[in-house]
């Protein structure tokens, strides 16, 4: 997974480097973060962001998706925390 | 273009029960699931952990205890589905506010508007009315030992709640997850007494038994499960479990049941065998009572008195 910088995709992408796709993860605390990442299921991309899919939920355009989804370009995903009150 | 394929259900897998797209795995069974049949299985389930374990009879008045987080909420809704049409038994929900500043109240508010939502009897008690001081206040200086002494304090908080509803049960919403960390804990402090006690067993009325319906539902399913109700509500974490060991046992059980699906349901059925084993050499040992307040207790004095006689209160 690679954060993206100004104009870093475009480059990779001209020079033939990467076919690295655009995604966005709007993490527990509200934050955002955008990525580029091939595609690959969801649990790939928790754990690369730091995450143990056994302890987060994923919505994508406000469904509820499982971990083994395969998440492509211009995907917004959620990630819920799921511990929390108690 | 990502909103228009989720909208067609591609790359989403489908429930293993009908085509809708899956909303969760349940790994150990290797089963995907859609939400209606989530919420269906869950329902299931945990009417059945009740009967399996004789956990409600006819008569019987339940006192849910109700933080208003995520687990008793879920604890809440499903015992008020599953017995709805049973005129024989009663719910009550008891809530503990233990004053924990910028973390309880928002929690507290949650259980208030569910218990009215549901029409449900609502006792709330609070640290200061029964202990004298909130819990920040009494861990003052001892933030390392939060989750143990708030643990004592909830637990004495709860039981007295529920005898003043007037309710033969206690229910609590520990899932599979809580229960599994409690049996690593246990074995990691070598306290075998507390691994094999078993807090649901009759006891000739001297203690309000406790059940725990959700013991074997993930904490990722109940979360779910809140989540196509329509109930889940983002609220803080208690500011004092980053103190706990249970979050470093936490953290490692999760990697372990990510990498070994059903290791948490192993080891809660390790500890039903060492309960069953130990619960047959101990039949017969006599209860004892405290010999500072005289309630039941394993030892010579009780938990919630040794805690006193250390905060000097």
């Amino acid at each position: 997974m690679e954060v993206c910088g100004p104009g870093w995709g475009m480059f990779k992408k001209r020079a033939g480097l990467s076919f690295h796709q655009h995604m966005k993860l709007i993490l527990p605390d509200g934050s955002t973060r955008d990525i580029v990442h091939d595609p690959a299921p969801a649990s790939a991309i928790l754990i690369e962001a730091g995450f143990n899919p056994v302890d987060v939920l994923v919505a994508r355009s406000g469904n509820l998706i499982t971990e083994d989804t395969l998440l492509e370009a211009d995907d917004e995903i959620r990630i819920i925390r799921i511990s929390h009150g108690g | 273009m990502a909103a228009e394929r989720a909208r067609a259900g591609q790359s989403v897998p489908a429930c293993s029960l009908c085509s809708r797209p899956a909303v969760l795995i349940q790994r150990e069974r290797n089963r995907y699931l859609c939400a209606p049949h989530l919420i269906a299985d869950i329902e299931e389930r945990v009417g059945l952990t009740i009967t399996r374990e004789n956990m409600i009879a006819s008569g019987d008045c339940i006192a849910v205890g109700l933080s208003g987080g995520k687990d008793s909420t879920a604890l809440l809704l499903l015992l008020h589905t599953l017995l709805e049409s049973r005129t024989d038994v009663r719910i009550v929900a008891v809530t503990v506010d233990e004053g924990i500043a910028g973390y309880r109240e928002e929690t507290v508010r949650s259980a208030e508007c569910l218990v009215r939502d549901l029409g449900i009897e609502h006792y709330v008690f609070s640290f200061t009315e029964l202990f004298g001081d909130t819990l920040d206040g009494i861990l003052r200086g001892r933030e390392s030992r939060a989750c143990s002494i708030c643990g004592i304090l909830r637990k004495k908080a709860l039981i007295t709640g529920a005898e003043q509803a007037g309710a033969s049960r206690l229910a609590t919403g520990h899932n599979l997850d809580d229960e599994a960390q409690s049996v690593l804990m246990n074995v990691l402090r070598g306290d075998l007494v507390r691994l094999a006690r078993n807090s649901s067993a009759a006891s000739g009325g001297r203690f309000i038994p406790r059940i725990k319906p959700l013991m074997y539902i993930h904490e990722k399913e109940i979360a779910a499960y809140l989540l196509v109700r329509g109930a889940w509500a983002d609220l803080p974490e208690c500011p004092y479990a980053c103190h706990a060991l249970r979050r470093e046992v936490r953290e490692m059980l999760g990697g372990l049941e990510y990498e070994f699906p059903g290791t948490m349901l192993r080891l809660l059925e390790s500890r039903k065998a060492v309960t069953g084993i130990c619960s047959t050499r101990s039949a017969g040992e006599p209860f004892r009572h405290c010999a500072v307040c005289g309630d039941p207790c394993s030892g010579e004095i009780c938990q919630l008195c040794r805690l006193r006689q250390s905060l000097n209160r």
